[in-house]
């Protein structure tokens, strides 16, 4: 009897750790450079699969109609309609669904004075709040039929009770991505749920020619100038690590980065004398995440001995963030194009950056 | 005799240890430098050679502020634990640091750019810390109850954490960034330049704590003795809330919020003393504050290359417990 009883408890642990393997052949896969979001389609159905970075057996499946075709009545679509109505918790979110100019499909944001858009702040939408303790009853106002969150702590608090009530939440993992386009590419996403799939494909692809293009250009001259990244928070250094997305775009844009061979693909922790040790040798400092040197000095006193302070190449996005943090997931083309012409010194109309003074 | 020759001991170990650390910590870091680099970084510096200016811009500010700030915190601690007759006071457990927080707050969150500045940041974080001092000298009179008054203070803290927490909300995000990145707190913050007028603050603060040594020793037998032996009472304790405010506002102003330093300190010191000599209470929360201090920096930076702490974080862990030991051997 207690064999059975084993036995049984054995097979449930077993079954519960079962992994919930992608239905998504690479082949049938469109998404070319995301990690972390595979897309299929076939005349009456797309399924979407969003995979958890921090726990690949958890995904999130979508099946919703290809609505450039028929609806095929025996499949239990997840959404069977394009979505008109959609909370974005993060300006990334916003600034995908602008590209593709839906952005009147925005009915609630986490908080409007980050938003960059002006026909989301026009708009009147709802501001939902942090992520974390987000009120339902606001999304429930908006009329959001969905809600696009980021995940940041792994869950989304809410996701239960906005089942119970027939909201969709879906969790967008674009800033996992550690390649440039990977994250852009999550514009499908948001195409396949507007029904505006055709747009975001043609939108996507044009970003990866023009990305291609300008890397493929710049890989023809030489090696770029010494640069430093990040600036002091708490006593520390923090700058993207060697296999992040800043670094991988650094490189893309011929720029040497003096912490390219730090192991990681998130931000990393050094000490102030190992990053001036570094600034020092560079030529040029980009995000130091403040828009004037005075700032910068504020917050970090050292900051007055590396060498760009002293040669004035310091480049930020801080003097419109919002633009920055909404735009660049979706367009890392112009960042692209706006390193470029930072590390060749013709900084003449820059679309993210400025030369910070 | 014993316990003065014991304590002449342990001062002069004490003092060793600062000497040494000092120097090993402008020796050693994450960069390799000698006892070349450290002689001219220190007496024919150059700016030009980046191992000197490591030394000079980096390392020696941090050590002098670890030093100042542990002694500073600590002879607040100590003043605060007499004001109070309790050993569990001190400016971070009583809000007197939260205050001086929520001054600078509502400066640099407010947008108006003088509060950003250097003076301004000082200036804030100096009244709030007076003015919240003052408030608690003020409820002291209503709360008789050692515990109450502790608990009077954290619920004070929490208080206003939660109206920093609320201007933080509404606040331009600029303004937010800068405030975070004085909240986080760090010794690292204060440039060569800027020590000769923080080392004169603090030392102006010891230099007025030994001249009220001998009402703070009276102090410590009860206010009514105090009174009898001619004392101002009322001028003592305002004193007392200046000098404390002017430690607890200097060092939160330049290093953010640093927690149990001010307490634990001052316990260790008359656990080692057991003295009510405030003469020597002083010196020895001087030299024992400095000293942990600067041993918590120096172990942070040693351990950089495995893991990097903040120091709020260090002093927390080894002052926390320390707490906790006091608060079960008063309750026994």
């Amino acid at each position: 009897m207690k064999l059975i009883y084993l036995a049984l408890v054995v097979l449930c642990v077993s079954c519960a750790n079962k992994p919930d393997k992608s239905q998504i052949s690479d082949e049938q896969n469109l998404c070319k450079y995301s990690k972390w979001l595979r897309i299929s389609e076939s005349k009456d159905l797309v399924t979407i699969e969003i995979i958890n970075p921090d726990d690949p057996n958890q995904i999130r499946r979508l099946k919703l109609p290809n609505f450039n075709g028929p609806i095929n009545t025996a499949v239990d679509y997840d959404i069977k309609e394009p979505l008109d109505r959609l909370a974005c918790l993060s300006n990334t979110h916003v600034g995908m669904l602008s590209a593709l100019n839906s952005q009147h499909k925005i009915v609630a944001v986490s908080d409007l004075k980050y938003i960059y858009d002006t026909q989301v702040k026009s708009n009147k939408v709802i501001s939902l709040g942090d992520e974390q303790a987000i009120s339902p009853e606001r999304i429930i106002k908006s009329k959001a039929q969905a809600v696009v969150y980021s995940g940041f702590s792994n869950s989304f608090p809410k996701q239960e009770i906005l089942n119970k009530i027939g909201i969709h939440s879906i969790p967008n993992y674009d800033w996992r991505e550690t390649n440039a386009l990977g994250k852009a590419e999550w514009i499908l996403l948001f195409g396949y749920l507007t029904g505006n799939a055709g747009k975001a494909k043609a939108v996507f692809n044009e970003i990866c020619s023009n990305y291609n293009t300008c890397k493929k250009r710049n890989q023809k001259s030489e090696k770029g100038p010494l640069m430093i990244s990040g600036n002091v928070t708490g006593g520390f250094w923090i700058a993207p690590s060697g296999q992040s997305y800043h670094s991988q775009l650094f490189k893309d844009a011929g720029m040497n980065y003096v912490l390219s061979s730090q192991k990681g693909t998130g931000s990393i922790q050094i000490t102030i004398e190992k990053a001036l040790a570094s600034g020092n040798r560079a030529s040029l400092w980009l995000n130091p995440g403040l828009p004037t040197k005075e700032a910068i000095l504020n917050s970090n006193v050292n900051a007055v001995h590396m060498n760009p302070m002293k040669n004035g190449k310091i480049y930020c996005y801080s003097h419109d963030s919002n633009k920055y943090w909404e735009l660049s997931a979706c367009r890392p083309d112009l960042v692209l194009l706006d390193y470029i012409k930072i590390q060749s010194g013709k900084t003449v109309d820059l679309f993210f950056y400025k030369q910070v003074e | 005799m014993k316990i003065v020759k014991s304590g002449t001991v342990l001062f002069l170990v004490a003092i060793i240890g600062i000497v040494f650390l000092f120097f090993f910590g402008l020796i050693s870091g994450d960069i390799d430098t000698n006892f070349k680099d450290v002689y001219n970084a220190l007496f024919h510096y150059s700016n030009e050679d980046i191992n000197q200016v490591i030394i000079r811009e980096i390392r020696f500010p941090r050590i002098v502020m670890a030093i100042v700030s542990g002694a500073g915190l600590s002879v607040a601690g100590m003043l605060m634990q007499t004001l109070f007759q309790n050993p569990l006071a001190g400016p971070y457990v009583l809000g007197i640091n939260a205050g001086s927080s929520l001054l600078v707050a509502l400066g640099i969150l407010s947008g108006v750019g003088f509060f950003s500045t250097e003076i301004g940041l000082i200036g804030s974080a100096l009244l709030g810390a007076f003015v919240f001092g003052l408030f608690i000298l003020f409820t002291s009179t209503f709360i008789r109850s050692q515990i109450s008054l502790l608990l009077f203070g954290v619920m004070l803290g929490s208080f206003i954490s939660s109206i920093i927490a609320i201007l933080e909300v509404s606040s331009h995000a600029e303004s937010l960034k800068a405030f975070m990145l004085w909240s986080m707190g760090s010794l690292q913050g204060v440039s060569t330049h800027q020590i000769p007028i923080i080392v004169m603050v603090i030392l102006l603060g010891c230099v007025l704590s030994y001249l009220i040594v001998k009402p703070l020793n009276v102090l410590a037998l009860g206010e009514e003795e105090c009174r009898l032996m001619g004392y101002n009472i009322q001028t003592l304790r305002v004193s007392i809330i200046f000098v404390t405010a002017l430690f607890a506002g200097t060092i939160t102003a330049y290093c953010g919020p640093i927690a149990f330093v001010g307490l634990a300190i001052p316990n260790l010191t008359r656990m080692l003393f057991r003295t009510q000599n405030h003469f020597v209470l002083t010196t020895a929360n001087i030299i024992f504050g400095a000293l942990f201090l600067l041993t918590c920096d120096i172990v942070i930076q040693q351990i950089s290359g495995f893991i990097l702490v903040p120091i709020n974080a260090l002093t927390s862990l080894i002052g926390a417990p320390f707490v906790i030991y006091i608060l079960i051997r008063k309750v026994r």
